[in-house]
């Protein structure tokens, strides 16, 4: 039964495993490289399964279904939490990413149990990999170009130290080692794709010089017999890849698995959007909208739109870019009398006679503590020039509700800032004359939001 | 005595005298009709109120979390201040001559574990006390061939060791298997090792000391339990700890504040005759040294903490951890049902100090653990997206005090913890305490076993496997 549901589940994962892997590497996103990191679990799954680790014949199906089901719980509170708001934090620590290690963790453990879980611990750490907080902070420091090669250096640093046979402490050492390696190369080097090589090469080779095994060079292993489970650790790599494209492959609308978007054009913010569903209409496949032509695109976001992961280009200069507002409803509104400039790319055009429309709902209530507004009145000298309190705008802050509240824009140039209780900001621009709409972060707006 | 007599006292001694004290029965009549009552009433209020019903159930579980952290926080306190242990010097221990030493039982009980029994040798064989006054008895059951022809195997336990059989019988438990031997006890003490143990070489000679010093109130003597093989991986350092709390702060506290001792596992000494007139070990309990700690103090017993350490090998592998870690929770939730079947009673044996640190001990254990994990579940999902469903159930005061609560307890644990380990000198291990938490997930999962089983299968004995601290083969 157990090897029937396995099938089943890669048979039915098998689309979105093409799908997703070729959508996204056509797309030229950084984010490509996510396909990237499941082959190399499935690796390890695989070379863990021939060559098993000392094996335990302590087994208990209490624990695998208590284990199991706790994580499938954990699984599902935060699967709730990004379909519907995530606070800042989780948005920054990328949580979102978590939850596909830990629904394979849950699936294989209540399949196979929790010793094909511990089994197969290296293949989730490198699915675990994907939790990019450090990619964020990097990513901030780096040309766009050199991103994906150092992402697949990570990825290569940390499948090489996962298959030595050493204490865990080592292997991170080692995929640390590597991951450095890997992103001094992108940083100094002519040839950043050289960079995955390079470091697994490193990792490798100091693996080597501290005399620390190899996973197939075991010669301690127990012997593997009936009772250890073989098969079913066979089953769980494909589970494991299985379960991966399994939650790419929920229909329904739109979810933005990723909370940042990368910037194709430096200088320019892209708002974190992770957790918020975006209807299909809009994020589906429209021309206007998603997708196609990349270079003519600024922001990228990792979705999961039913279609299995892959990434999407979005312009900021269009409505869409700002549904986390819920600010924009009419397009026709937003491109009224003095529309969008085709040539210009920086902005939306509004007349000035516009109006913006605010909703507080989708940006975390409780933690937005008053909502700025700031003018240059058309002389680049940033002033701020009001200033919404919460009371203003909602009157019970755990209970958010849509409340607009329409501001006539009649300053020369308008940058709003939604102030947190982290300090956290997001702003975009409005410009009444020729009205720009952008979102970015204010720390951008105080210090080099002009370059706008 | 013979094997049927003797078998018959080993099970059903103490349910046959007392059973009241015993849990052959998980639960007396009244606790189900109270149970009952209880459920219907909270139900048929949740019905109609579900919302109050689940504040008030919100406030119950922070105003529990809070009770049992702030105790063992306290009881930290009061181990660090004041902590009641006995210490016997090697002078002292060396100096009673070997013709004046009692005759000392020592219960070695084993089952399923040919590998391990093999260590006996090693490992109670350095005990510095007089072979003929020792009277070692291996506990083995009857149907357990492998082990029996292990420990037959082993020529230097005929020396010094009687292999006692006992015969197939349920429950299929370490304190039945105890009972066999204290049954036809010779020693004035007696005391329990596991087969891989490794006691301090004077701690039998120190016991003795001790028991003279303390006098007849003294009918046990718990000596401290550590591990060799703490540094194996993260999971036994996080065990080391542990331990290393219990028995240095939380222990000696206990016995400072005059609470009754939950025994451990082994290395407890304990004065023959008393624990035959409290009729041994309770065979249905799978924690039945804490309940018999608890026993012997509701009798007019008292416990006390030897200053001796007993090595033993720390459980390395998860699953195993929890099995074992299961059990002992499934035992303390079943020694808090069975001493609250009559809390008057309880109170008036124990004073309410102790009736209080009992339930805040022993089913506060189990339950802390379980609730250790809703409290921060709740905390997280609040803090990383506030959804709307929790905020529905927390009015604002409940929330903060309940996200207070979950904090400091956490924080207070953690504390504990560092404080313990610079104690022992131990610098690496104090960046581990911060990663405690991760342990104390494993303790929910162990906890959520062990409620399971409560129910499904409340005397059931679920075997730690040891010798894992080798390597295979």
């Amino acid at each position: 039964m157990r090897i029937v549901l396995g099938v089943a589940c890669c048979l039915i994962a098998g689309r979105y495993l093409w799908y997703g892997a070729v959508v996204s590497a056509r797309s030229g996103s950084p984010y490509a490289a996510i396909g990237v990191v499941i082959p190399c679990a499935i690796a390890v799954a695989i070379v863990r399964h021939r060559f098993p680790a000392r094996q335990l014949h302590v087994h208990d199906r209490h624990v695998d279904v208590i284990t199991g089901v706790i994580l499938t719980m954990l699984v599902v509170a935060l699967a709730l939490l990004f379909t519907s708001r995530l606070g800042y934090a989780a948005s920054m620590l990328r949580l979102d990413f978590l939850v596909s290690p830990l629904w394979i963790a849950a699936v294989i453990s209540i399949l196979f149990g929790m010793r094909a879980v511990l089994a197969q611990l290296p293949s989730l750490w490198v699915l675990t990999a994907l939790w990019p907080f450090p990619y964020i902070v990097i990513s901030a420091h780096l040309p766009v170009g050199v991103l994906r090669w150092v992402i697949i250096s990570w990825t290569f640093s940390l499948t090489v130290a996962a298959l030595t046979r050493s204490r865990l402490w080592r292997k991170v050492v080692l995929g640390t080692v590597g991951i450095v390696a890997g992103i001094a190369w992108c940083a100094v080097a002519p040839l950043p794709p050289l960079a995955p090589v390079v470091s697994a090469v490193l990792v490798a080779a100091v693996a080597a010089a501290l005399r620390i095994p190899w996973v197939w060079r075991d010669t301690t292993a127990l012997p593997v017999t009936a009772h250890t489970l073989a098969v079913p650790r066979a089953w769980a790599g494909l589970v494991l890849l299985a379960i991966s494209f399994g939650l790419a492959a929920i229909p329904g609308e739109a979810l933005v698995v990723s909370t940042t978007a990368l910037d194709r054009d430096p200088g320019r913010g892209c708002p974190p959007i992770s957790g918020q569903l975006i209807r299909s209409a809009r994020f589906g496949g429209g021309p206007d909208r998603v997708g196609g032509d990349w270079d003519t695109r600024r922001c990228v976001y990792l979705v999961n739109d039913g279609g299995g992961l892959r990434t999407i280009a979005v312009d900021v200069t269009t409505p869409v870019t700002v549904p986390e507002l819920g600010a924009f409803p009419d397009p026709a509104v937003l491109e009224g009398p003095g529309r969008l400039d085709p040539t210009d790319r920086t902005g939306t055009v509004l007349g000035a006679d516009a109006s913006i429309f605010i909703w507080s709902d989708p940006l975390v209530p409780s933690e937005l503590t008053d909502i700025v507004f700031y003018t240059d009145a058309g002389n680049e000298e940033w002033r701020r020039v009001r200033v919404l309190v919460p009371d203003d705008r909602t009157g019970d802050v755990r209970y958010p509700r849509p409340d607009p509240k329409p501001l006539q824009a009649a300053l020369s140039r308008v940058a709003i800032v939604f102030r947190t209780q982290q300090e956290q900001l997001r702003t975009f621009a409005v410009v009444p004359k020729d009205v720009r709409v952008g979102l970015g972060y204010a720390r951008e707006v105080a210090g080099s939001w002009e370059q706008r | 005595m013979i094997d049927a007599d003797r078998l018959a006292w080993s099970i059903d001694a103490l349910a046959d005298a007392n059973p009241e004290l015993s849990a052959r029965r998980v639960l007396s009549r009244a606790q189900v009709v109270t149970m009952l009552v209880v459920f219907a009433v909270v139900a048929a209020i949740a019905f109609f109120a579900p919302r109050t019903t689940a504040i008030v159930a919100i406030a119950t579980i922070t105003v529990v979390y809070a009770s049992i952290s702030a105790f063992r926080f306290w009881l930290f306190l009061v181990g660090l201040r004041r902590g009641s242990t006995v210490f016997v010097t090697d002078e002292d221990a060396l100096a009673i001559p070997d013709d004046e030493l009692p005759v000392y039982t020592v219960l070695l009980p084993a089952y399923r574990e040919p590998d391990i029994v093999i260590e006996l040798v090693t490992g109670i064989g350095n005990l510095d006390y007089p072979r003929d006054k020792l009277d070692v008895r291996v506990l083995l059951e009857a149907d357990d061939d492998e082990t029996v022809a292990a420990a037959r195997a082993i020529r230097e336990l005929e020396d010094w060791a009687t292999v006692e059989l006992v015969p197939p019988s349920e429950p299929r438990t370490k304190p039945k298997a105890c009972n066999w031997g204290l049954a036809t006890a010779r020693g004035e003490f007696v005391t329990i090792y596991d087969a891989e143990d490794v006691p301090e070489p004077l701690q039998l000679r120190r016991a003795v000391v001790a028991f003279r010093r303390l006098g007849p109130s003294v009918s046990c003597l718990q000596a401290r339990l550590g591990y060799h093989n703490y540094r194996q991986n993260l999971l036994t350092r996080f065990f080391g700890i542990e331990y290393d709390t219990w028995f240095t702060n939380l222990l000696p506290g206990l016995a400072a504040l005059g609470v009754p001792l939950p025994l451990g596992g082994t290395s407890n000494h304990l004065r023959t005759d008393v624990l035959r007139a409290v009729h041994g070990w309770d065979p249905y309990n799978v924690t039945e040294d804490a309940d018999l700690g608890i026993r012997l103090n509701r009798l007019g017993y008292h416990s006390a903490v030897l200053h001796s350490m007993t090595l033993e090998e720390a459980n390395s592998d998860v699953i195993n951890w929890v099995k074992q870690r299961s059990r002992w929770e499934k035992g303390y939730l079943q020694t808090g049902l069975v001493h609250l079947r009559s809390p008057r009673r309880l109170v008036r044996e124990l004073g309410w100090k102790g009736a209080l640190g009992f339930l805040l001990l022993i089913p506060g254990t189990p339950t802390l653990a379980i609730v250790n994990a809703v409290m921060w579940s709740i905390a997280l999902l609040w803090w990383l997206g506030t959804p709307v469903a929790i905020a529905d159930l927390y009015p604002e005061t409940l929330l903060h005090i309940s996200l207070a609560v979950t904090v400091f307890g956490g924080a207070a644990t953690i504390y504990v913890s560092l404080v313990v380990v610079a104690r022992e000198e131990q610098p690496v291990q104090a960046l581990l305490c911060l990663l405690l938490p991760l342990y104390w997930l494993l303790m929910t999962v162990a906890a959520c076993k062990a409620l399971i089983q409560l129910i499904t299968a409340p005397s059931y004995w679920e075997k730690t496997t040891h010798g894992l601290d080798r390597p295979p083969g």
